[in-house]
């Protein structure tokens, strides 16, 4: 998972897949956080696509290396593929479409029977932009993402927020992940649990807090 | 009337265009008006080459394609040769319908069509509705909300869903019914979608959309063991950097490159898949990566998948790729690599079926 590539400083390479309903807007997710663009006229995805994105983390480059995949439930047969080896998962939702919600346990049931280690997982309510024909609720998403031990985020691939949040609030995680993995101790495995969902609020400061779930709350 | 049209009477469609398109409908990525004598005057010459092509082509099919079975039955290497070459645009609609089988197919089924779309409602009508504006969204046809365009593709996908309500509707699917309404009409699509997928000439495709996407799977691994047979060296390197044909192909496959290749490409492409079957794909997907062979080698798996899925504009010139597909010989092999397929895959069936007999007995 990490390695010291080509003489240069410690580098580290994450796998992450982005998966949910069909037209759920996880394309755009992904070319608004590695390209800054959002094409309204995409073209449904058909298997995969791939990109590459790099942040720093104590000095260190971390490259997420993300997984787009069809939504269409018959593509699965392909695309589960793809979860072998992924440390992070964004498991994605329309707010304005509750069928996209009421799906997050398939995938979530998906995730865990396809993929093979720790898994850092992101509940994701994309469109938030769409207030006004708003479906599910924040704190419908919010408690789902509770009980099931995931963060939870509300996105707008088209106005850009919480995109970049998002996403490198993932890649953070499995980066805390794998370093603590070091110390490997019960306390710690414990520890990592119970800091699921705070450790996004322990991000921002007090008065940011709501603002981290629900970026329509103005 | 039918005499005088050539090739560069293409109608503007219902909507006045706002951006410059294509000869093919397609809005222009890049805008340029420069024009010069030498572009000038090729473009007058291919012209001319074109308008012989057509009148040997009406030649070979006859009024209304009345000849074309006589003719295929007695030429069948002139005409494989001149669809190879590329069948002009202008009786592309009608040669697909002959070549393909569809033609019978619709006449043998009067009013089935007119049937499955008026009649019948579809588990599958929302999933169509949601994909229709994402289907071709750079082509002036489909651009239209609740246009003519969008209304005709939804007809078609609708149709075939409760036409084969196992398949139903797939991710993939309106691509091709889109690439084909823009050469015939709805019922005549429909029809040509029922030849392909049912199997009227060739091999039945049903499976590349058939749960599980069984003929998908299957075709990745036929594609595999041929890069692997006849480019072993780039074989060799995907295999060290971990890259599979999923990662590449499985459009290639699914939408029998109508994805995301040029649109001229795709057409020669289809006109000979048409006539010849799935081979043409396996053919095109190995000239592509041999045509890029020196550089694919040297790249890392990054920039490979990268690679894989924007090959530089040269090697997607049909003139260029297409002799090189026809010069990979490909039959043996693929035979070869089913049985291989089904070998294993047998093993996996049973494999799966002994895993849960053994959860079962838990």
């Amino acid at each position: 998972m990490s390695s010291d590539d080509e003489g240069g400083g410690e580098e580290y390479l994450f796998k992450i897949v982005i998966i949910g309903d069909s037209a759920v807007g996880k394309s755009n997710l992904l070319s608004r956080y590695a390209r800054n663009e959002f094409n309204p006229h995409s073209k449904a995805t058909i298997g995969v696509e791939f990109q590459t994105q790099s942040m720093e983390i104590d000095g260190k480059e971390v490259k997420a290396q993300i997984w787009d995949t069809a939504g269409q439930e018959r593509f699965r047969a392909v695309t589960s593929a793809y979860y072998r080896g992924a440390v992070g998962a964004l498991i994605v939702y329309d707010i304005s479409r509750r069928t996209t919600f009421d799906s997050v346990g398939r995938w979530l049931d998906e995730l865990k029977t396809h993929s093979d280690t720790t898994v850092a997982r992101m509940l994701v309510g994309n469109k938030c932009d769409l207030e006004s024909i708003r479906d599910v609720s924040v704190e419908e998403g919010k408690s789902l993402a509770e009980s099931e031990g995931l963060f939870f985020m509300e996105t707008s691939a088209l106005d850009s927020t919480n995109v970049k949040k998002a996403f490198e609030l993932v890649i953070r995680e499995i980066y805390n992940n794998v370093s603590r993995k070091v110390l490997n101790s019960d306390t710690y495995k414990a520890e990592l649990t119970v800091n699921r969902v705070t450790l996004s609020k322990s991000e921002n400061d007090g008065s940011k807090q709501n603002q981290s779930f629900s970026c329509c709350s103005r | 009337m039918e005499r005088r049209r050539t090739i560069d009477d293409y109608e503007p469609g219902p909507v006045p265009p706002q951006r410059p398109l294509d000869r093919f409908g397609f809005i222009k990525q890049d805008v340029s008006n420069s024009q010069d004598g030498l572009a000038k005057s090729r473009l007058a010459f291919e012209y001319e080459r074109e308008a012989r092509r057509v009148r040997k082509w009406r030649k070979m099919i006859g009024v209304g394609g009345s000849d074309w079975k006589h003719y295929a039955r007695r030429k069948p290497h002139v005409v494989k040769r001149r669809i190879r070459k590329g069948i002009p645009d202008c009786l592309r609609g009608l040669v697909w319908q002959l070549i393909s089988g569809s033609r019978d197919l619709l006449l043998m089924n009067p009013g089935v069509y007119e049937q499955l779309v008026i009649y019948e409602t579809s588990a599958s009508e929302l999933d169509i509705i949601r994909d229709i504006s994402r289907t071709f969204p750079s082509h002036v046809f489909f651009q239209q909300r609740h246009g003519p365009g969008q209304r005709s593709l939804y007809n078609v996908l609708k149709a075939y869903s409760v036409f084969d309500r196992e398949v139903g509707y797939v991710q993939g699917m309106g691509f091709l019914a889109g690439l084909l309404l823009l050469y015939m009409s709805e019922e005549d699509a429909f029809w040509l979608l029922v030849a392909l997928l049912k199997g009227a000439v060739h091999a039945p495709m049903e499976g590349l959309y058939q749960v599980g996407l069984p003929l998908v799977q299957q075709y990745l691994f036929q594609f595999d063991q041929l890069v692997r047979e006849q480019l072993p060296k780039l074989g060799e390197h995907f295999s060290q950097e971990m890259i599979n044909p999923s990662m590449y192909a499985s459009q290639w496959f699914i939408t029998v490159f109508s994805y995301s290749f040029p649109f001229p490409l795709a057409l020669r492409i289809w006109d000979v898949f048409l006539y010849e079957g799935v081979k043409i794909v396996f053919k095109v997907g190995l000239a592509l990566l041999k045509y890029c062979h020196d550089d694919l080698i040297k790249l890392s798996f990054e920039k490979l998948i990268h690679a894989l899925r924007n090959f530089p504009e040269d090697a997607m010139d049909p003139d260029r790729l297409l002799p090189l597909a026809y010069s990979i010989k490909v039959s043996r092999s693929l035979e070869e690599a089913r049985n291989e397929y089904e070998k294993r895959h047998g093993k996996l069936v049973r494999s799966r079926e002994s895993i849960q007999e053994q959860k079962q007995e838990q």
